[in-house]
């Protein structure tokens, strides 16, 4: 399925194990499941190439932020899945990697990834997404959905100043048009 | 919705008109109509299924949406009634009067 | 009321050009139904039995005379010439196109209103007591908080896609005139016993529904800077842990049942360490500045008396008497009163204002309530600021509008959901049983005497009409095809919150009003002198009652 980073279309560099599969080789980055994290932590982490995990959305980020000693950056793709776009548990894993837990790494949406939510995904920290994307001209569709409201109230993890923040820092009468 | 009805029973398909929301009839001719008189009624399960597979290229299509089968009985003279209370609603509007929107006599000048 | 920046302004417009660009995408199939419902859910728009419907939010009730204006250009140009209030302080319109929906919110941006997030699975618009500002016993104006909790929850990135829908209320008084502890989170204002400085209980899993639920106390008292961090935080668990695999077992209050009072505020508690005191905290500043946005109404000062003690000639107009005992309440500002306007004519649809009507109340709140308007859970109007020296005016206005009836919170002030006369969820018919029940009880002197009795219909399980908690409460259910009502007794809403008891099975329309009869000649028969009829229920219980039952039998 073709993978957009930052709206914008790019070959997976990753590889995506099953829990039987050997990494093709020690350098290559290779994603697996949470339980084969589980099962293979030390492993794992010892290898050269760049770890990534698969996140099922019942999974508590907490346990996986023990499982890497409280470092998360010790992996450079934590895959999040949306069996289907009205199930929101994604959205509070991806806040939570990102702003409790200091997650730089990629964060990416994966299952029933829509246009209209990538907006919120966006600012909940997720910066790819795999999407069934047949025409190139839908890339800019999708770039263009993080611009149709540019106004925000809430603080996330994207980084956009919220409004109470603009108006405390703007003198009274000179408001700022979005 | 759709409850399963008794193999003979007469039917119809209804939906919701998509870009105005207004309840229509599938019609013999393949149609969809507001009157429910206009429906076309198929009494079996093997007709009721073609019926659908017909109507499925005017959901792709936009026409419609909301597709549903209703169980209907015909009177003496050909008309066609809803079995279900709700369906009777849905067919001729609400049980009760409407408010009907009338102009009053313009306010007083203040005292 | 809140006048938007042009902040505000610019996301309500940015989500009129979003929604009119998602309309055409599913006009032309770029969208199937599936994907654009949660979509126009989260603009307002239903589809229901007859058409679509649009829910435009109504901020914590409060409107202007302009306002109210636009809601009656709407009924007229894009429906059948009336809305219907609803117990949530919204309006709906039955009848709409979709094609023409982006241009309805336009219209509507213009004046600074919008319909976003009144439906779907996120944080649902805010409700407060209508007589916020103006209460003699207020702590604090509930509507600055409600307005910063808007703000927090229009489109938030992370509780868009909740496991079901969540709706908060505010009350900022200790008589809990917003129904509290029936809301996934209710806040009460309080000030803390030590210092003296206001701030919230937070109560949260209450609800009606198929499951009704008094809240649970999480917090008792939040200090107001905390006020998102900790929403926040309970938000989070309930999103990670709300169960998606049952709509029935879906909300908040299934939760927390679940695991336990105790259990949930721990999860909450441990979730609130990583918010605490971080961006999401409300400086004093923040509420300073939004509560100078409420630009407060000018009062005229030097003006005297309370409609308490006001002197009524009951002979020289005895109607008008009537109206200000039922209809007018005390105001905190001395020489005004609080106008309550009843939308519960005898054999009126419940809630329903035509558009003249809506005008009408427009005019007269530009004239004599300086400009605003609120609209009830109860599915009334208000207007909040009136001088007692305009009352009689005012009510010659109102009546000429079939807007005077002098039954505010009395028997025939019923609150009835659409029902199955609109709604595609709906059981049972509610309209033509409130019709029924307000005509039996059109007498108003009577209906005096019988006092405060509230009566709610709700047409299925749901309970958009709050049936739990009417003092008398009607289910309408479908038995084998039967429109059958079943009657509760004993509900109440307020600081006592307490569920209606079932009295008897359920029974046809005709049936259910001669019991309702009954019932109120019971509780006259057998009250104490200055007992209400809530009061006889809870003194006696139902016994009473049910023998009514079998002797109409
Ligand atoms: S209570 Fe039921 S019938 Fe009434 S409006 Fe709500 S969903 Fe519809």
């Amino acid at each position: 399925m073709p993978l957009l980073e930052t709206g914008r279309r790019v070959r997976d560099r990753w590889t995506h194990l099953s829990d039987t599969d050997a990494p093709p080789d020690e350098a290559a980055p290779v994603t697996v499941s949470l339980a084969r994290l589980t099962a293979e932590r030390d492993a794992l982490l010892a290898r050269p190439g760049d770890l990534g995990v698969r996140l099922p959305n019942a999974a508590a980020v907490a346990d996986l932020v023990g499982l890497l000693d409280g470092d998360t950056n010790r992996l450079g793709l934590i895959v999040l899945t949306f069996p289907a776009f009205k199930d929101g548990r994604a959205y509070t894993q991806a806040r939570q990697l990102r702003e409790t837990h200091g997650y730089r790494g990629s964060l990416r949406a994966t299952g029933d990834v829509l246009r209209d939510q990538f907006f919120f995904m966006a600012r909940c920290g997720i910066d790819a997404v795999e999407v069934d994307l047949p025409e190139s001209a839908a890339e800019a569709a999708w770039r263009s959905a993080l611009d149709e409201v540019r106004s925000v109230y809430q603080p996330a993890a994207d980084g956009r100043t919220p409004i109470d923040v603009l108006r405390r820092h703007t003198a009274p009468g000179r408001e700022v048009a979005a | 919705m759709a409850r399963k009805l008794r193999p003979d029973a007469p039917r119809v398909v209804t939906a919701n008109r998509l870009r105005d929301g207004v309840v229509v009839y599938r019609t013999a001719a393949g149609a969809w109509s507001p009157a429910l008189d206009d429906a076309h009624v198929v009494a079996s399960t093997e007709a009721e299924e073609g019926l659908l597979r017909a109507c499925t290229a005017d959901v792709a299509d936009c026409l419609v949406v909301g597709l549903d089968v209703i169980e209907v009985q015909i009177d003496a003279h050909g008309a066609i009634a809803p079995i279900s209370q709700r369906e009777a609603i849905r067919a001729v509007g609400p049980s009760i009067a409407l408010p009907q929107d009338r102009a009053f006599a313009p306010l007083a000048a203040p005292a | 009321m809140y006048q938007y920046d042009a902040h505000d302004q610019a996301l309500v417009d940015q989500r009129v050009d979003q929604f009119r660009d998602q309309v055409a995408r599913r006009l032309s199939g770029d969208l199937t139904e599936d994907q654009f419902k949660p979509l126009r859910l989260m603009n307002g728009l239903y589809l229901q039995l007859h058409a679509y419907m649009l829910r435009v939010a109504v901020p914590y009730g409060t409107l202007s005379g302009d306002q109210m204006r636009v809601l009656a250009h709407i009924a007229r140009r894009y429906d059948r010439g009336y809305g219907h209030f609803t117990t949530r302080q919204n309006i709906q319109y039955n009848w709409i196109k979709l094609e023409e929906a982006p241009d309805i919110l336009a219209d509507m941006a213009r004046v600074q209103m919008h319909a976003i997030q009144t439906s779907g699975n996120c944080i649902r618009n805010v409700t407060a007591d209508p007589w916020a500002g103006v209460a003699p016993d207020e702590i604090e104006d509930p509507r600055v908080t409600a307005e910063i909790l808007r703000q927090w929850s229009t489109l938030h990135p992370e509780f868009s896609f909740l496991p079901r829908k969540f709706k908060i209320a505010i009350t900022g008084a200790p008589n809990d005139r917003a129904a509290v502890k029936v809301h996934d989170i209710g806040l009460r204002m309080h000030r803390d016993p030590d210092s003296g400085e206001a701030g919230y209980e937070v109560i949260v899993g209450g609800g009606l529904g198929r499951t009704p639920v008094i809240g649970k106390t999480i917090r008792r008292f939040l200090p107001k800077d905390h006020l998102l961090s900790y929403l926040e935080a309970i938000m989070r668990v309930y999103n990670a842990h709300g169960r998606r695999d049952n709509i029935y077992k879906a909300r908040i209050k299934i939760l927390v049942d679940a695991l336990g009072i105790d259990a949930f505020r721990d999860q909450v508690e441990a979730e609130w360490q990583a918010l605490k005191d971080g961006p999401l905290t409300v400086p004093a500043e923040t509420y300073a500045a939004i509560r100078a946005r409420f630009a407060l109404p000018p009062y005229d000062e030097g003006l005297t008396g309370s409609v308490s003690t006001l002197r009524l000639d009951e002979a020289a107009d005895p109607a008008l008497a009537r109206w200000i005992r039922a209809n007018v309440a005390p105001h905190r500002v001395p020489g005004y009163g609080i106008v309550n306007v009843s939308l519960k004519a005898p054999g009126q649809i419940p809630g329903d204002a035509t558009a003249s009507q809506m005008e009408r109340i427009a005019d007269l709140a530009d004239r004599y309530s300086l400009g605003e308007v609120r609209v009830t859970k109860d599915q009334n109007l208000v207007l909040p600021h009136v001088r007692l020296d305009d009352l009689p005016a005012l009510w010659r206005a109102l009546d000429a509008a079939d807007l005077a009836s002098p039954n505010v919170g009395l028997v025939s002030d019923i609150i009835a959901c659409p029902g199955l006369d609109y709604c595609s969820l709906a059981n049972a018919r509610s309209i033509p049983l409130a019709q029924a029940l307000s005509e039996r009880f059109a007498d108003m002197a009577r209906a005096q005497d019988i006092g405060e009795l509230h009566i709610n219909i709700s047409g299925c399980i749901n309970a958009c009409a709050h049936h739990h908690v009417g003092h008398i409460g009607i289910l309408g259910v479908d038995q084998k095809g039967k429109e059958l009502y079943q009657i509760t007794l004993g509900g109440r809403s307020d600081d006592n919150a307490t569920l209606g008891k079932v009295v008897g099975p359920a029974v046809p329309a005709d049936r259910a009003v001669e019991l309702i009869a009954g019932f109120v000649d019971t509780y006259l028969a057998i009250r104490h002198p200055g007992e209400r009829f809530i009061d006889t229920v809870a003194r006696t219980g139902t016994a009473p009652f049910k023998e009514t039952l079998h002797a109409a039998a």
